[in-house]
């Protein structure tokens, strides 16, 4: 199981209007379809929020990544954001966030999000990636970006608690099947 | 009286007890052992009471009734039969309380009831009893009154309101008190009620039940005719040869006493599925098997010492004391079979002493050098075939020693005893009480084992060290704390130290030398948020039954009382299970 199966092409913003963090956020869930993934996005977009005031998310770098754990989540999802001008996001080095991928999914995936996690961040941390990313000219290419991610997000004790309860599918556009 | 009126007045009696204690702010064992005073004065009386209500049965049976009919001579083989007929409404309507033995009954209820007992035991079973055994039914009065002393016992502590392990002691005093009162041995009765009524000996029930059994005794004593109970003639060693025949009597005893353990059980069978009337009727067909053999040898009816100290004193034959070995094993086993209440402490030492009797005879024939007399050997058989058949050989030798009042006695009891019960316990695996229970489905042992995680609660393991943090604890902090600290989990906790979750070591181990999570995901985030939790007040049964479905080493301890999850501590399986090993090993080397 790959990062990629948990980006939709329909989740793929490339040109992020807002330019500051919260309204972004509201952007983000605003222009995203939420079917089969979101149950209310009204209120996820309130924990959204409501995690971002704890401390934010913008981790440094020219990426942010607000995540939460969320009931209204179906499953584990993640939503990109791109945005040339950049978000101030109040980041760790105090510099624009270009890249903001929200991440959301249910508690029960605790584990898995955390691998979706660490996994994304390393990924993005890879300055070739986050270049491609940045350069992609449509959703085709960004989702081909992220689809180089090969690294199984499944240990072997994921591999155990998830089998039954996520169904592989074919990732729409990438060719990619879970 | 109306029962309000009753209640009210049982209320404010224990009110103004408990106030009393309170005043003078009394430590727990202190309250324990004025409450053993008490339970030991009763038991004394009920003791006293029990002994003369026997005494009036044997007078209506033996004396009033014969009068009657006009003494004719068979008359004695319908007399135990008769003395059924009395006995089928009280087992009709109270079949638990008024049948068979007392003792493996009160073995359940502090292995399995928290030491409960009805109060109507103590007036069902006396009854019960007194019938059966001033009938002339081959049984004892000793089992009886461990379970009245017990049931007084219990009753003490109900009214109290005492729970758990301190119910269990008052029961013990209980037992203990009975045993003590009647047969004038207040260190045998000590000792029978740990070794077989509680099943352990603890520092802890050790002076509540000293107490009670000394302050029964010394109510017997006062109240009772002195010399009532067996008074045995002093004993002495003739050579230390002697010893090796002490063993081979011991081992005689250990096979006698699975020969009547045996046959109480195949007759109880019997009666259970074959017997052609309703179970209470059936002490009707039991006590004509009892008269008829009564007939022959009167010596076996009833629970009279006067046949032990005569074989003691070598006034039968040898023959005459097989007969009286085998048949007092048949008649008992009809007695109590066949629904009869009475205990088998006496007809095992009845039996001993024939036994005893005729080997003593046989050594006197092989060296009469060595083994001048055969009295010493029906005393010590006494002994040996009770401490088997019970398997106590501690209690059994105890009461040896008390009731002879000699030292000398010591030695070849206890080699005697110890081999005895070694033997029974080889040739099968249950005392004659035990058994009783296994055959209601009961094993005792098991019961034991789970008592030992009853009567511990969690908040006397648990440690007082948890290692929480705070929920909003960043990622890095977390995983610096899981690296330095000494177990796998970390709890998490809000503001107001309530337990909100748990983390795994093992669910971070495998980015925990990457900071790439770093300022993104915090300690709650790690955290498990199901969190299978015990509260301070549960047992430790009730925590190994939650160890045994969550795959956790150790679980938090919570005191949800008010509302919230405040963190209070762990309680980790290891320990748990140590403190298992620790007590089990205790009673292992009890009863091995």
């Amino acid at each position: 199981m790959q990062l990629a199966q948990f980006l939709d092409r329909k989740h793929v913003i490339l040109d992020l209007q807002s330019q500051e963090r919260l309204a972004c956020l509201e952007e983000i869930l605003d222009r995203i379809a939420t079917d089969g993934y979101l149950r209310n996005k009204v209120k996820a977009l309130e924990e959204l929020l409501e995690r971002e005031q704890l401390a934010t998310t913008g981790i440094g770098g020219g990426m942010a990544i607000p995540h939460v754990f969320s009931d209204e989540a179906r499953r584990p999802l993640l939503i990109m954001a791109r945005s040339q001008e950049g978000v101030a996001f109040d980041s760790l080095d105090d510099k624009p966030a270009h890249l903001i991928f929200v991440a959301m999914a249910p508690r029960k995936d605790k584990d898995l999000f955390i691998n979706i996690l660490y996994h994304l961040v390393r990924f993005l941390k890879v300055q070739e990636n986050f270049d491609e990313l940045m350069e992609a000219k449509d959703v085709a290419e960004a989702l081909a970006v992220i689809a180089k991610a090969k690294d199984n997000l499944l240990s072997e004790k994921l591999k155990r608690l998830v089998k039954d309860e996520v169904q592989p599918y074919r990732v729409p556009g990438t060719g990619i099947s879970g | 009286m109306k029962p309000s009126s009753k209640d009210g007045i049982v209320r404010s009696l224990r009110n103004q007890l408990l106030g009393f204690f309170r005043r003078y702010q009394l430590s727990d064992q202190t309250f324990l052992i004025i409450v053993a005073v008490i339970v030991g004065f009763l038991g004394g009386l009920g003791s006293i009471f029990f002994e003369k209500l026997i005494e009036f049965g044997q007078h209506f049976f033996f004396e009033i009734v014969p009068y009657l009919v006009g003494n004719p001579k068979w008359l004695i083989i319908l007399i135990p039969a008769f003395g059924a007929i009395f006995l089928a409404p009280l087992i009709y309507f109270f079949p638990v309380e008024a049948k068979s033995d007392g003792v493996p009954a009160t073995m359940e209820a502090v292995a399995l009831k928290g030491g409960i007992i009805k109060v109507r035991t103590f007036s069902t079973r006396m009854l019960a009893s007194a019938i059966t055994l001033g009938s002339g039914g081959s049984a004892g009065k000793e089992g009886p009154i461990i379970q009245i002393g017990a049931s007084i016992g219990s009753a003490v502590g109900q009214f109290f309101k005492v729970s758990g392990e301190r119910m269990r002691v008052l029961v013990g005093c209980g037992a203990a008190a009975g045993l003590a009162a009647i047969f004038n041995a207040p260190i045998a009765g000590v000792l029978f009620a740990l070794e077989v009524v509680l099943g352990e000996f603890s520092l802890h029930s050790f002076s509540p039940i000293v107490i009670s059994s000394v302050v029964a005794t010394a109510v017997s004593r006062a109240w009772l005719v002195e010399g009532a109970a067996l008074k045995l003639p002093p004993y002495t060693l003739f050579s230390y040869w002697e010893i090796g025949f002490y063993a081979l009597l011991g081992i005689a005893a250990g096979v006698i006493s699975v020969c009547f353990t045996k046959a109480l059980h195949r007759v109880e069978k019997l009666f259970h599925r074959h017997a052609p009337v309703k179970t209470h009727w059936q002490p009707i067909l039991g006590g004509l098997v009892v008269g008829m053999i009564g007939f022959f040898f009167p010596q076996i009816l009833g629970c009279g010492y006067a046949p032990i100290l005569e074989a003691i004193q070598g006034n039968f034959v040898w023959n005459t004391l097989l007969a009286l070995l085998v048949l007092k094993i048949i008649a008992t086993a009809f007695t109590l079979g066949s629904g009869g209440s009475g205990g088998i402490l006496y007809p095992c030492l009845f039996m001993g002493a024939t036994l005893g009797g005729i080997l003593g005879y046989v050594f006197n024939l092989l060296a009469p050098g060595i083994a001048p007399s055969a009295g010493g050997y029906a005393l010590v058989g006494m002994g040996a075939v009770l401490g088997a058949a019970v398997q106590a050989p501690m209690a059994a030798i105890m009461m040896g020693f008390e009731l002879t009042g000699s030292y000398a006695v010591i030695l070849p009891l206890m080699i005697a005893c110890v081999l005895a019960t070694v033997v029974h316990r080889r040739l099968m695996r249950h005392s004659i009480y035990t058994q009783a229970l296994v055959d209601r489905g009961i094993d005792i042992s098991a019961a034991r084992e789970m008592g030992v995680l009853t009567t511990l609660t969690v908040s006397d393991v648990m440690s007082r060290e948890v290692p929480k943090i705070s929920s909003s604890l960043p990622y890095n902090e977390v995983v610096q704390l899981c690296l330095k600290g000494q177990g796998n989990y970390l709890y998490t906790t809000d503001e107001e130290d309530n337990l909100e979750g748990v983390i795994s070591f093992q669910d971070i181990k495998e980015f925990v030398y990457d900071d790439q999570l770093n300022g993104l995901v915090f300690a709650r985030d790690l955290a498990n948020r199901d969190v299978v939790y015990v509260t301070p007040d549960e047992t430790l049964a009730s925590s190994l039954n939650k160890f045994s479905y969550i795959d956790m080493e150790e679980l938090p301890v919570v005191g949800s009382d008010d509302g919230f999850r405040r963190l209070l501590g762990i309680i980790t399986r290891t320990e748990l299970m140590k403190i298992y090993r620790k007590e089990m090993l205790k009673r292992v080397m009890i009863e091995s």
